[in-house]
């Protein structure tokens, strides 16, 4: 279990099998060593704002990427995107909506609340390897944040 | 003797009329009824009308009367106009009354002043029932459009939501089938065997069409809820850039492609490329097996649309089962022959049907297959 004060990777996903196979496929690139799961958007809404379980965490701490899930129990991923981008330590935080729904009206809202990228979940697990590796390559090693001292 | 007769015969006649007739001198006054007007108006005999006030005695003579300045057939013996009314409302002499058209005539013939005047009218009771009757039934029907339509939004609306959740959770499971069956093969490989690993590649196979179902069926729905964003589409580049893509990926294969003159048509870009992808994509598969493969797409016009055709001479199919070929998840090979989702050429007949268009099919087996669709000219359009 990564430690979650040090966490690059936050990943949002309420299917545990999904979740299984999406750090699998993160891990196949090297990705996964700083990976810190959560099951459900309050849990990931707690996590980035240290609040209740991780109230001892640095909220300027934020990890290099959020993978976001579009459905999920308690607060779902659109709501979770809105919360992040209403406030200002969390605003510029890159955050990548990976979810089953090709649904139009969901790609739009989720780009419309400030998405930085969708990915659609592809069936084929090879292609979702490739689709995870793509991610976890641009957001962990190309991608360039602000510093944290200018967030 | 002659012109008593001559009386008589009008007489005869003017009484022999279903419409009422009579007629009155300048005052208004009644000079003579026929018999249906005395039928309509509840009277026996001629002697109870003439000379009285026809106005006062049926057209409005009661408590909520027009004056007979302003009654419109009075205008013919007052003003020496003719007239039409045909929403009167006249009462007969037990105080009930009924709907009537009228028709007012001045009577000049002694000169330019009016003398009298001669009315006719006819009690328009059931026409006026009719029209009520088929203005009720008309709101009525409106009101079942109406909630028809609702009906309709809402199934819509069912689909809608159908189709979400077979786009999430279908593939959901899924994913995780066809992702577990991987680890299965990449870490457990020498404990399945070559025959556990060929089992399992016949599992991901069918989760990988399964996917495929999913997919199409989604985009087929989706098809019915899209909006069509028309614009003018030179179908010549697009079939040609089609078929050429498809034929490159061909790579042991030469098949012969001819691409004739198509004209321009008004119509959504993305879903027409689908449209020729299916079509030309079914011509390049189902010619597979000739050596000598040939496919062609040309265009005619006629009748204000345009004809577009894509033939091949290919496997083709058996003309009795031509109702089925558009049909959704209906297919007339078999999968190990000829792979495929049958939804194809069931989203081709979608996407036509949804610009106005038609489609059809014709085929000899073992010769060939040519699909046609019709699109709305341009011309006729702009007319």
């Amino acid at each position: 279990m990564p430690n979650h004060m040090e966490a690059e990777v936050l990943l949002v996903e309420d299917t545990p099998e999904d979740a299984e196979l999406m750090i699998r496929a993160l891990r196949k690139g090297g990705f996964a060593n700083r990976l810190h799961h959560v099951e459900d958007g309050a849990a990931a809404l707690d996590f980035l704002f240290a609040r209740g379980a991780y109230a001892d965490r640095d909220v300027s701490d934020l990890p290099k990427v959020l993978l976001l899930d579009l459905k999920l129990p308690k607060v779902d991923g659109l709501e979770v995107l809105r919360e992040l981008r209403a406030d200002g330590r969390t605003r510029s935080l890159p955050v990548v909506m990976i979810t089953s729904s090709r649904e139009d009206r969901d790609l739009q809202e989720a780009y419309r609340i400030g998405a930085n990228s969708y990915v659609v979940k592809p069936v084929d697990f090879q292609q979702f390897v490739d689709a995870m590796t793509s991610v976890g390559m641009f957001w962990l090693l190309v991608n360039q944040v602000p510093d944290r001292a200018a967030r | 003797v002659n012109e008593r007769e001559g009386r008589q015969r009008l007489r005869f006649l003017l009484d022999a009329l279903a419409e009422a007739i009579y007629t009155v001198d300048a005052d208004g006054r009644c000079t003579f009824c026929n018999t249906a007007c005395l039928d309509l108006l509840g009277f026996d005999r001629m002697e109870q009308v003439v000379g009285r006030s026809m106005h006062e005695l049926m057209h409005q003579g009661r408590a909520d009367a027009t004056a007979e300045a302003a009654c419109p057939i009075c205008r013919s013996h007052r003003c020496d106009e003719r007239v039409h009314v045909d929403d009167a409302t006249l009462w007969r002499a037990d105080g009930s009354s009924f709907a009537a058209e009228c028709w007012a005539h001045p009577l000049t013939w002694h000169g330019p002043t009016v003398i009298a005047a001669v009315v006719t009218f006819l009690d328009v009771t059931r026409r006026r029932e009719a029209e009520e009757e088929s203005l009720r039934l008309n709101l009525e029907l409106e009101a079942r459009v109406c909630d028809r339509t609702a009906q309709l939004e809402s199934a819509n609306r069912e689909l809608e939501a159908f189709s979400y959740s077979v786009s999430h959770d279908l593939r959901a499971p899924l994913r995780a089938i066809d992702g577990f069956a991987e680890i299965l093969a990449a870490d457990h490989s020498q404990q399945l065997g070559d025959e556990g690993l060929r089992v399992l590649g016949v599992i991901r196979r069918n989760v990988g069409k399964m996917g495929h179902l999913i997919d199409g069926l989604l985009q087929f729905s989706r098809l019915g809820r899209k909006d069509i964003h028309a614009e003018l589409v030179d179908m010549g580049a697009l079939a040609s850039s089609v078929l050429e893509e498809l034929v490159t990926q061909e790579t042991e294969r030469h098949i012969e492609t001819r691409v004739g003159d198509l004209p321009p048509v008004a119509g959504d870009p993305v879903l027409l490329h689908q449209v020729w992808m299916n079509l030309l994509g079914n011509a390049v598969k189902y010619s597979g097996r000739r050596r000598d493969a040939v496919v062609q797409v040309d265009a005619s016009e006629s009748g204000g649309e345009v004809v577009y055709t894509v033939r091949d001479n290919g496997v083709g199919f058996d003309m009795t089962y031509v109702d089925k070929v558009f049909g959704v998840f209906q297919r007339l090979h078999k999968e190990s022959e000829f792979p495929g989702t049958g939804l194809g050429l069931a989203l081709v007949q979608r996407i036509v049907a949804r610009h106005h268009g038609r489609v059809w099919a014709e085929s000899v087996v073992d010769e060939g297959a040519a699909f046609h669709f019709a699109l709305p000219g341009i011309r006729s359009e702009v007319d």
